[in-house]
């Protein structure tokens, strides 16, 4: 069955970020839904030397930074929201694995006391989520960054034909600017 | 009103609280039940408003069924840029002191917003926090 939404993203603009460049643009693209144009368009010239963290959590991708969250697909008890949550898991396996070597920080998940699944990307600066709700349909990514990354925001819902190509979009960016290690 | 640059808020559960002591959205769920007891239908997610440096103190020791596993300090600018820059219909926060905390008010979440914006709004809450405060480190 296809989980097709009516959600439609619409790539405005991109500037390509290549490895060793020393300021990455935030992608920017504009969004249409049935809920009304969106735009998410705060994004700044970064700097990467500012984006260093004091953390020390960051895995090898040999290490399995999705390990936490497959665990936890077990504890799941809505097979239709496990079915979903393995799907985006797969899905962001085939974009982000290949495309590189660096330590990267794990996902991390929570089961809500309503039994909706959350797992999120953590980065010093900004964080890349997906809910998967009770009702599919309302399920979720977002990515949210703070002030170092220009307050920027965007989401939209994860049952789309386009979750692919917004993903393949915001990870090159996520792994070239993460703090390097 | 003039609110201080800061708000608290307390870290009930473990499970909200990262290995490196950041913390979940979760933390920023509104309360739905709070809806039907306001008579402006918003939800509520509770703080405490940092009107001095004592009150971190105060809500370790005084509120402590809240502030279990710690506290998240957020900047009321972070707040207010959300609020300015993000579709989020009635997104606000007040001042509502109880006789227990007179530091308490609330985050308010727009019960009608769509989930995915409410989603957003909690994760961008959680990014804007401050690291996990401890009790200990109010020593």
């Amino acid at each position: 069955m296809s989980l097709l939404y009516e959600d439609n993203i619409e790539l405005l603009e991109s500037e390509n970020i290549t490895s060793g460049s020393t300021t990455p643009t935030m992608p920017v693209f504009t969004r249409m839904s049935s809920y009304g144009r969106y735009e998410a368009n705060y994004g700044k010239h970064l700097n990467i030397d500012r984006l260093g963290s004091t953390d020390d959590l960051f895995f090898s991708i040999n290490d399995d930074i999705f390990y936490q969250v497959e665990e936890n697909f077990q504890n799941i008890s809505d097979n239709n929201i496990q079915k979903v949550a393995n799907q985006i898991v797969s899905l962001l396996k085939t974009i982000i694995l290949p495309s590189t070597s660096r330590k990267l920080p794990k996902f991390i998940s929570y089961i809500r006391e309503d039994g909706s699944f959350l797992f999120e990307w953590l980065f010093p600066h900004y964080r890349l989520g997906f809910s998967i709700e009770l009702d599919i349909y309302d399920s979720c990514w977002y990515f949210v960054s703070d002030e170092t990354f220009g307050y920027f925001s965007a989401s939209g819902n994860t049952q789309t034909s386009e979750l692919r190509s917004i993903i393949e979009y915001l990870v090159p960016f996520i792994v070239i600017t993460s703090p390097n290690r | 009103m003039i609110f201080p640059e800061n708000c608290l808020r307390g870290v009930r559960k473990k499970e909200w609280i990262t290995d490196d002591y950041r913390v979940s959205p979760l933390a920023f769920e509104a309360d739905s039940r709070t809806k039907n007891e306001r008579e402006d239908g918003l939800m509520e997610t509770s703080i405490s408003w940092e009107d001095s440096t004592d009150v971190l103190l105060f809500c370790f020791e005084n509120i402590e069924d809240v502030f279990i596993h710690g506290a998240v300090r957020l900047a009321t600018k972070h707040i207010d840029y959300i609020k300015k820059h993000s579709d989020c219909g009635r997104f606000s926060y007040e001042r509502r002191r109880r006789p227990d905390n007179e530091y308490h008010g609330n985050i308010l979440f727009d019960p009608n917003l769509a989930p995915r914006t409410r989603r957003t709004l909690e994760a961008s809450l959680a990014q804007f926090s401050s690291k996990v405060i401890m009790k200990k480190d109010t020593n």
